[in-house]
């Protein structure tokens, strides 16, 4: 169940959901990054740069003092974004300035500075975004203004990023189960009936919920095509029902009229011989309608058997006293494995019409001098019956199709019968809910036959 | 014997009543249900042969009718329902015997002997049999030919009874193992046959004149 989750569809659904959900997220947070840090701070950058690049000029062309009337100036004008600079002469005195402090190698480029300021015995934190400048005499101009809040809700964003996209990934995660738990099990549903239809059920049907979404409607087409399917097999069934049953009449008028033939033969003695093969034939038929119509009987539910406890030891052996002479007759050594006390509810004639079958069968491809073995023992809440012989098996491919009607394996050729015993074996395990199941033994074939033993 | 046949398939119906016939019985065959029991409760029978599936009245209720009115004549009931079920439901309404079409004619003879001769005797075949120089001790389960004491299968035992109860009529296959093995099932095989076999080779082997007999196509007798 374990690893058949990290493999199912659902995980993989769940997988995928969180996945988007976190590449979404990416995405989102990328565009507001953007908006509210990258745009902003390189505006203020973009407007420092020109302020430098007009400063420097004044500073050139105008000389010093021009310069640090600028620097006045500009630091005096309000402005939401508060300006600071500071200007060293070539022998690193400090000319003017109102940054608390810089760094002491010039940076030649942008660089960002605490530039906290105090003013009546507050302290205010800003954040200059700088550009520093030395000129060819070694003075040097650093030229900033405050980026604070922008800085701070870049350092905001990276704090939380990480647990913005954990979160994400674990809520995709448990999303993308509980939705795919769900669909799951809705198609364990289907499957469930399917493997019902598949069990032998042809009446089952997918459960429709009401609510009408995609797996109601899903459902809905599922059914009508069971439907269906049980329709064409049942009308199937019925038709080979009522051909054996409307053959039987005249079958059995048939057989009258040469009977009577027979009896009247003894003036033609030559004839003789025709008629009681044409007599053995129509006799072959009517035994063989006669399973059909029996199986069909059990098969659709209309043998109201007489369930009661039975000892299966018992049955088991009755069953074996009936064909242990025939199996000494064949040289086959017949044994009898039967575990005492186990009692189940079953229709006594025809469990033992199935072992007889079984044990028919067994006889027949077990070779002189082979072994069958007849058995019965308990198994947890079973009572499984055994017929296991050392004949020459199923040939491979035979196994599903054995206990078709008329289906006779590769080894049967040369071997009487009409291909019905196993059905009719296969329809009485089903009448008891029993499981019928073929292991090859190598050599040889056991049936076995487990039976559900109730309270 | 007196036999009543109570049959609307008329050629079916035909066809055992000259069997019935041609063995030496007499017989009155009637295709409707209402005038079946009519005829069953004016006339004495040995025994009644009944279709279950009849116009007017169903065989089941005119052997209910029968058996309500303390008419305890043999009836064998035929069906074409010849499942395990129908055949209990049968003998629980007072049937003798249950018969499935189709079957063959040789299976009803003997059937319908072996019903007619059981109002006669009780089957029950209580103390010594003797037939030729062998002898059946029932309670004791020793058998004995000429005198010298032949071991026999319990099975074995209760096949040699079942022949010997019915001695000198006609026991079908599908009637030994009736009574044998108490199961209604159909064999793939004449399973019985080998023990039959076993069972000849016990009483009969090194003797003149044997006791068990094949009837072809129909079974076996017990006879001197």
């Amino acid at each position: 169940m374990r690893t058949r989750f990290w493999h199912s569809l659902s995980f993989r659904l769940a997988l995928a959901y969180a996945a988007l959900l976190c590449i979404s997220m990416g995405l989102l947070s990328a565009a507001y990054y953007w908006i509210a840090v990258a745009r902003p701070l390189d505006e203020i950058q973009t407007r420092v740069g020109r302020e430098a690049q007009v400063l420097a000029q004044t500073y050139i062309v105008d000389g010093e003092a021009a310069l640090v009337a600028a620097l006045e100036r500009r630091q005096h004008t309000p402005d939401e974004r508060r300006a600071f600079h500071a200007f060293i002469a070539p022998d690193g005195r400090l000319v003017t300035g109102n940054l608390p402090s810089w760094p002491t190698r010039p940076a030649k480029g942008w660089f960002s500075i605490e530039a906290d300021v105090y003013r009546e015995g507050g302290e205010q934190d800003f954040s200059a975004l700088s550009y520093d400048r030395v000129f060819r005499n070694g003075a040097r101009l650093i030229v900033g203004r405050d980026a604070e809040n922008i800085e701070d809700r870049d350092e905001v964003i990276l704090m939380v990023l990480p647990w913005l996209f954990g979160l994400t990934l674990l809520f995709g995660l448990m999303g993308g189960i509980f939705m795919s738990r769900t669909i799951g099990r809705r198609l364990e549903v289907i499957s469930a009936t399917a493997r019902q239809v598949i069990g032998g059920d042809l009446g089952g049907r997918v459960a429709i919920r009401g609510s009408g979404d995609d797996f109601d409607r899903l459902a809905g087409t599922l059914n009508a095509m069971l439907a269906r399917n049980q329709e064409l097999f049942e009308a199937v069934r019925r038709v080979s029902d009522n051909v054996a049953h409307e053959l039987r009449t005249p079958l059995a008028r048939l057989v009258a009229r040469l009977e009577t033939l027979e009896q009247a033969a003894a003036q033609w003695p030559a004839s003789r011989p025709d008629i009681e093969a044409a007599l053995a034939e129509a006799n072959r038929l009517q035994a063989i309608f006669k399973a059909l119509l029996r199986i069909a009987r059990i098969e659709g539910g209309r043998h109201d058997g007489s369930f009661r406890k039975v000892d299966l030891g018992t049955l088991t052996t009755d069953a074996f006293e009936l064909y242990g002479p025939a199996a000494e007759a064949k040289g086959i050594d017949l044994r009898l494995e039967a575990e005492p006390g186990i009692v189940a509810s079953v229709d006594a004639d025809l469990l033992f019409q199935a072992i007889a079958n079984l044990l028919d069968n067994a006889l027949k491809y077990t070779p002189e001098g082979g072994m069958v073995r007849i058995g019965v023992r308990s198994r947890g809440s079973e009572a499984l019956v055994t017929v296991a012989d050392s004949g020459p098996g199923l040939h491979s491919g035979d196994a599903h199709r054995i206990t078709e009607r008329f289906f006779r394996g590769e080894g049967a050729r040369g071997v009487p019968g009409e291909g019905l015993g196993l059905s009719l074996v296969a329809a009485i395990a089903s009448l008891h809910n029993a499981h019928l199941d073929f292991h090859e033994t190598h050599p040889g074939l056991c049936v076995e036959l487990a039976i559900p033993i109730s309270g | 014997m007196h036999i009543l046949l109570v049959e609307d398939d008329e050629s079916l119906a035909g066809h055992v009543a000259a069997g019935l016939r041609q063995a030496g019985h007499l017989v009155d065959h009637r295709a409707d249900g209402r005038e079946g029991l009519i005829q069953a409760t004016c006339e004495t029978y040995d025994v009644i042969i009944l279709d279950r599936m009849l116009p007017g009245v169903q065989g089941l209720k005119i052997l209910s009718a029968l058996r309500a009115s303390d008419d305890d004549t043999p009836v064998l009931l035929l069906s074409a329902l010849g499942d395990v079920d129908e055949r209990v439901r049968g003998l629980q309404a007072g049937g003798d015997d249950y018969l499935a079409k189709p079957f063959a004619l040789s299976e009803l003879l003997a059937r319908v002997e072996v019903l007619g001769r059981r109002r006669g005797a009780p089957p029950e075949a209580t103390g010594e049999l003797r037939l030729g120089d062998l002898t059946i001790d029932f309670p004791g389960h020793v058998v004995r030919r000429g005198g010298t004491r032949i071991e026999l299968t319990t099975r074995e035992f209760r096949i040699l009874s079942v022949l010997a109860r019915n001695a000198g009529r006609v026991v079908t296959r599908a009637m030994l193992l009736e009574e044998v093995w108490d199961y209604a099932f159909d064999p793939q095989t004449n399973i019985i046959d080998q023990h039959i076999s076993n069972l000849r080779q016990k009483i009969d082997r090194d003797q003149a004149a044997p006791l068990i007999h094949t009837v072809r196509g129909a079974g076996y007798v017990l006879r001197a």
